[in-house]
């Protein structure tokens, strides 16, 4: 049987997660539909924090290390590819050492933030599950109501 | 099969906390609704500004690229100094909503989708005018990173690379940073609207709930966003200013170029921002969202960067003065008395004077002076990247090579082109999408 208790305002929707819990329902079976992000319920609903960070992190590590490594392979790449060996290795412009590192870390730094926020906004589909094709438009809706649900005890 | 047992409780006295929130729903959404007459003749209107300037567009490319005024020496024209108009526009958007995110400075949530959705506009603006400024439009693709077939890369310790790299990222994460920044709007407009429009918003929303799993990632993906977006929008305008500040040219070889034009940016976009909010808050009623005090702070972000601005031209004619560089001496001298000296005074007027009446506080809560001031900071800026660009490259070393630049009809009209275009899409923007954050003004509300 699963119960809803819907609320007009934060202050009392929080203060029943917090009494749901300790009354000992497991927090597991609540689920809440709230207009705005309730800062406190994370904690009394005793959910983990985010993993959304190891995925940015992974994507800015990959774009920083794609940018330099991209940018040195295409001037080193003809010594990758022939079995040239002694120094200098690829060709050189203009007397200068073939990677310019200060000149390279401008692309890293921007592939760093790109595939930092790509990556970021698809391990936020992931890990919210979205987009949610069956509920792309849910049949029910609270509107600006705080709403707990607590699903039923063999569902959960 | 389960029972539901609802059971409600009313908050307190007066109105209750979701009417106020039902309320802020219908105010915004309010443009939503179907428009008038007079906002299809002002979106026709705008957009025929562009399909003329297309066709402009298009006789520069069949008849060739002396149909605008650049030719020796200045051969970076109008339309250079658009396409750094129109980034430097887009900048603010994402100060307004990334870097005052992270400084939690509240008074953005009045702003930032208007801003937002300004920066993707105008960088899509900007795009448009190196792409015709390579002379041959259909050969763009030279700028993207692969081997030609004599297995030689694009250069990329040229500044121009930076900038297609920091440019179409730039592109990239506004898109998605004023995409996310939606989510939960879009979920408000889906339950608001009925029929073939309810299943666009929907999918657009992804099926938005807003259950604690949701918000959860959701704050945290704003938030990552918000640090990528704050680093990169420092470094997009310090590459464009690279583009002028690499080279060897009196006027563009200085290292403060950087600084000074995302100071530039940020004001410019400032100004944007005033002059689009002002009607729009008027037409849709939002006076009471968008206060006086939301725009005095503003004001104060004007004054900032106007300042630095003001500062950075004079620190530039400082070091031309007291530097050894005769070259820079005399490029200064053209500058402020030469052929352009009308540019530069009405941009010295523009950028540092007139925005320092806004230390008055009457002037700061007054609209209609806001609203001039807001065009005042608009023409004054695209005037700076009119002198800069123009004038470092009419006078440079050698006087036998010095000349004149006249930009042509064909440049007014690639130049007036994207104002139609800018502020059509912002209309369709208004029409369209949730023009204010109604999110983030509910949570400042509560």
């Amino acid at each position: 049987m699963s119960k809803e208790y819907a609320f007009a305002d934060e202050p009392e929707f929080l203060h029943k997660a917090k009494e749901l819990v300790a009354a000992g329902v497991n927090p597991e079976r609540i689920t809440t539909y709230t207009p705005i992000p309730v800062h406190g319920l994370e904690e009394a609903l005793r959910r983990k924090s985010s993993f959304l960070k190891f995925f940015t992190l992974f994507g800015g590590l990959t774009g920083c290390i794609t940018g330099f490594s991209f940018t040195i392979y295409t001037v080193y790449r003809w010594a990758f590819e022939t079995s040239e060996t002694s120094w200098p290795w690829g060709l050189i412009t203009g007397g200068k050492p073939p990677a310019s590192i200060p000149a390279y870390t401008i692309i890293a730094f921007e592939l760093t933030i790109l595939f930092g926020a790509i990556c970021t906004l698809l391990g936020f589909l992931l890990l919210a599950r979205m987009p949610k094709v069956f509920s792309l438009v849910p049949e029910k809706e609270y509107g600006n109501q705080f709403v707990i649900v607590v699903a039923d005890e063999e569902r959960s | 099969m389960s029972h539901t047992a609802t059971q409600t409780q009313e908050a307190h006295a007066g109105p209750p906390a979701s009417a106020v929130r039902d309320q802020i729903d219908q105010d915004v959404l309010v443009a939503m609704k179907k428009p008038g007459k007079l906002f299809w003749v002002l979106v026709a209107g705008c957009f025929s500004v562009f399909l003329f300037g297309q066709a402009l567009y298009g006789n520069v490319l069949a008849k060739g690229y002396g149909m605008l005024g650049v030719q020796h020496p200045v051969s970076w024209g109008i339309p250079i100094v658009d396409f750094v108009f129109w980034v430097g526009i887009a900048h603010s958007g994402t100060l307004i909503s990334a870097i005052l995110l992270l400084f939690r400075a509240k008074f953005r949530n009045r702003f930032n989708r208007q801003a937002e959705a300004m920066t993707v506009i105008s960088v899509l603006c900007a795009g448009m005018y190196p792409v015709l400024h390579t002379g041959r439009p259909w050969m763009i693709f030279f700028t993207m990173p692969y081997p030609t077939e004599r297995q030689l890369w694009i250069n990329f310790r040229s500044p121009l690379t930076w900038d297609v790299f920091a440019v179409s990222t730039y592109l990239t994460v506004s898109v998605i940073f004023f995409f996310v920044g939606m989510i939960p709007d879009l979920a408000i407009a889906r339950r608001y609207s009925t029929g073939i429009r309810r299943w666009i918003y929907g999918l657009l929303s992804l099926g938005w709930r807003g259950t604690d799993a949701q918000w959860k990632h959701y704050e945290k993906l704003c938030l990552f966003l918000a640090a990528f977006a704050t680093p990169l929008v420092l470094s997009v305008h310090s590459v464009v200013s690279w583009d002028f500040a690499m080279s060897m040219l009196p006027g563009w070889h200085t290292t403060i170029f950087a600084p000074y034009f995302v100071a530039g940016a940020i004001f410019s976009g400032c100004g944007m921002v005033m002059t689009l909010v002002i009607p729009m808050r008027k037409i849709f009623r939002l006076e009471k969202y968008i206060t006086l005090d939301h725009f005095d702070k503003l004001c104060k972000l004007i004054m900032l960067t106007s300042m630095i601005v003001g500062y950075a031209y004079l620190i530039e004619i400082a070091m031309s003065r007291y530097g050894t560089n005769l070259f820079e001496r005399a490029l200064f001298d053209h500058r402020m008395g030469g052929y352009y000296k009308i540019a530069f005074w009405l941009m010295v007027f523009c950028n540092c004077i007139a925005p320092l009446s806004l230390w008055v506080k009457r002037l700061r809560r007054s609209i209609p002076w806001l609203f001039v001031l807001s065009i005042l900071i608009n023409v004054g800026m695209w005037l700076e990247r009119y002198v800069i660009v123009v004038t470092s490259l009419a006078n440079d070393f050698d006087p036998y090579n010095w000349g004149y630049y006249h930009p042509t009809l064909y440049d007014v009209g690639l130049t007036t082109m994207n104002f139609g275009f800018f502020f059509g899409m912002f209309l369709l923007f208004c029409r369209f999408l949730p023009m204010m954050s109604i999110m983030e003004v509910k949570e400042d509300i509560k």
